[in-house]
C-alpha cells in the first residue's frame, strides 16, 4: 500500500506507483488482458512483441498527456469530460472489440490505412512492419476509456501531485507508463522468450495465424463482457 | 481583600459558564454529513469504497450518529435529483465528500477525500483517514 507522504515527496515516483496501482486494480483487468493478447499476435517476431508493448505504453501517456493538459488548462469542464470518457469510451470498448476480434479471425475485411499526416512512405513502413500503430492506437484508446479507479487515481491524485509539483507533462506520461507494467513486463517476457516457446512457435508451421485466432478470440470474449457490463447492467 | 477575591471568583466562575453553554450550543447546531457519490454502474472496488468508508464512520462516531450531528449519506448522483452534486463538488470520479453546515443549513465548507481510492486497498489506513478528517473539518466549524 503507498503511502501518500511518499508519492508527494519522492518526484515522479508517486505518479509511476499510481499508475501501478490503477493497472493492477481489478478494473482495467479486462483492458490489460486484450492489450497483452494483442502485443503477443506478433509473438513469431521478437522484436516487434517488444516494440508492440512500448508503442502500446507510448499511447496510454499520450493520451493521459492530452488529458492532463485539458484538465490543468481548464479547456473544459472536468467532470462532464470525466462522466463522458467513463460512460461513452467503455461503450465504444465492447462492439469495437467484437469487430476487431472478428476482423483477427478473418471474417471481416477492414480496408486500413495509415492516415495521410504520416510524413513519408518510409516511416509507414516502419510503422507498419513494426506492428507500432495498432499498439499505440489501443493505446490511447484503453487510457481514455477510464474505469472508477483509474478516474479517481488520475484526477484525484495524479493530477494534484502533478500541479504541486508544476510537472504536467512528466507526471501524466509516468503514470501511462506506470499503466502498462504489466503488459510492459508481459511483453519482455515474450522478448525474452523461454525456449519452450521458441520451440512450440518452430514446430507450428501456421504459428502466425494461431496467434491471430487466439488473439481475436480474447477480443470477441472481452467485447461481449464489455457490451454486457456497460449496457445491461 | 476578601470581597474582592469574591468578586472576583464569581466573575470567573460567570464567564466559565457563559462561554460553555455557547459552546455546548454551538456544538449541538453544528452538522456533518459524508456523502458517497456513486453512478448507476457500480463497480467491485467503489461497493467496497462504500462498505469501508460507512463502517469508518458508523464505528468511530456512534453517539454523533444518534443525535444527528453526522450523517452518512450514499446517493447515485445519475438521478435527476443528486445531478446538482457534480458541479458543486465537482465530482469527476466516485467521491467521498465531506461536508459541513452551520445551525442555518448553510454550507461552511467541503472537502472532498480524494485518498481514499490510494488507500482502499488498506482497511485500516482507509478508516483512520476517513476518522481524521472527520475530526478535523468538525474541529475548523467557527464557533459562535
Amino acid at each position: 500500500m503507498p503511502d501518500m507522504i511518499t508519492l508527494e515527496t519522492i518526484p515522479f515516483v508517486g505518479a509511476l506507483v499510481l499508475g501501478i496501482l490503477c493497472s493492477i486494480s481489478p478494473c482495467p483487468l479486462a483492458s490489460n488482458i486484450v492489450a497483452m493478447s494483442y502485443v503477443s499476435r506478433n509473438a513469431a517476431q521478437r522484436s516487434a512483441v517488444l516494440s508492440s508493448g512500448v508503442a502500446y505504453s507510448l499511447g496510454r501517456s499520450t493520451a493521459y498527456l492530452a488529458i492532463s493538459a485539458l484538465t490543468v488548462t481548464a479547456l473544459v469542464n472536468i467532470p462532464y469530460l470525466s462522466e463522458f470518457l467513463q460512460k461513452y469510451m467503455n461503450r465504444i470498448l465492447g462492439p469495437l472489440f467484437v469487430i476487431l476480434g472478428l476482423y483477427f479471425w478473418g471474417v471481416i475485411k477492414i480496408p486500413w490505412s495509415l492516415p495521410s499526416f504520416v510524413p513519408s512512405a518510409k516511416i509507414t513502413d516502419t510503422l507498419s512492419r513494426q506492428k507500432i500503430a495498432g499498439p499505440f492506437l489501443l493505446g490511447v484508446l484503453l487510457a481514455l476509456a477510464f474505469c472508477p479507479v483509474s478516474a479517481a487515481l488520475f484526477w484525484g491524485s495524479l493530477i494534484p501531485l502533478a500541479v504541486e509539483a508544476q510537472s504536467t507533462f512528466g507526471y501524466p506520461v509516468l503514470f501511462g507508463i506506470g499503466t502498462s507494467i504489466p503488459v510492459l513486463i508481459f511483453a519482455a517476457l515474450l522478448t525474452t522468450g523461454s525456449r519452450l516457446l521458441d520451440l512450440m512457435l518452430a514446430r507450428l508451421s501456421n504459428a502466425g495465424k494461431i496467434l491471430n485466432r487466439a488473439t481475436a478470440v480474447v477480443f470477441v470474449c472481452v467485447g461481449i463482457i464489455y457490451i454486457y457490463q456497460y449496457y445491461f447492467t | 481583600m476578601l470581597r474582592k477575591t469574591i468578586l472576583i471568583f464569581v466573575l470567573v466562575l460567570s464567564i466559565s459558564i457563559f462561554s460553555t453553554g455557547n459552546t455546548a450550543t454551538a456544538a449541538g447546531k453544528e452538522s456533518l454529513t459524508v456523502y458517497y457519490f456513486h453512478t448507476t454502474y457500480r463497480c467491485h472496488s467503489c461497493t467496497l469504497l462504500e462498505e469501508y468508508t460507512r463502517e469508518a464512520v458508523m464505528k468511530n462516531f456512534p453517539a454523533e450518529l444518534k443525535s444527528g450531528r453526522i450523517k452518512f449519506v450514499s446517493l447515485n448522483v445519475e438521478k435527476d435529483p443528486n445531478r446538482h452534486y457534480v458541479q458543486d463538488y465537482q465530482l469527476s470520479f466516485k467521491s467521498v465528500v465531506v461536508s459541513v453546515r452551520d445551525e442555518k443549513g448553510q454550507e461552511q465548507r467541503w472537502e472532498n477525500l480524494s485518498k481514499v481510492w490510494v488507500y482502499l486497498r488498506d482497511r485500516d489506513t482507509l478508516a483512520k483517514y476517513v476518522v481524521e478528517r472527520v475530526r478535523a473539518n468538525l474541529k475548523e466549524v467557527p464557533r459562535a
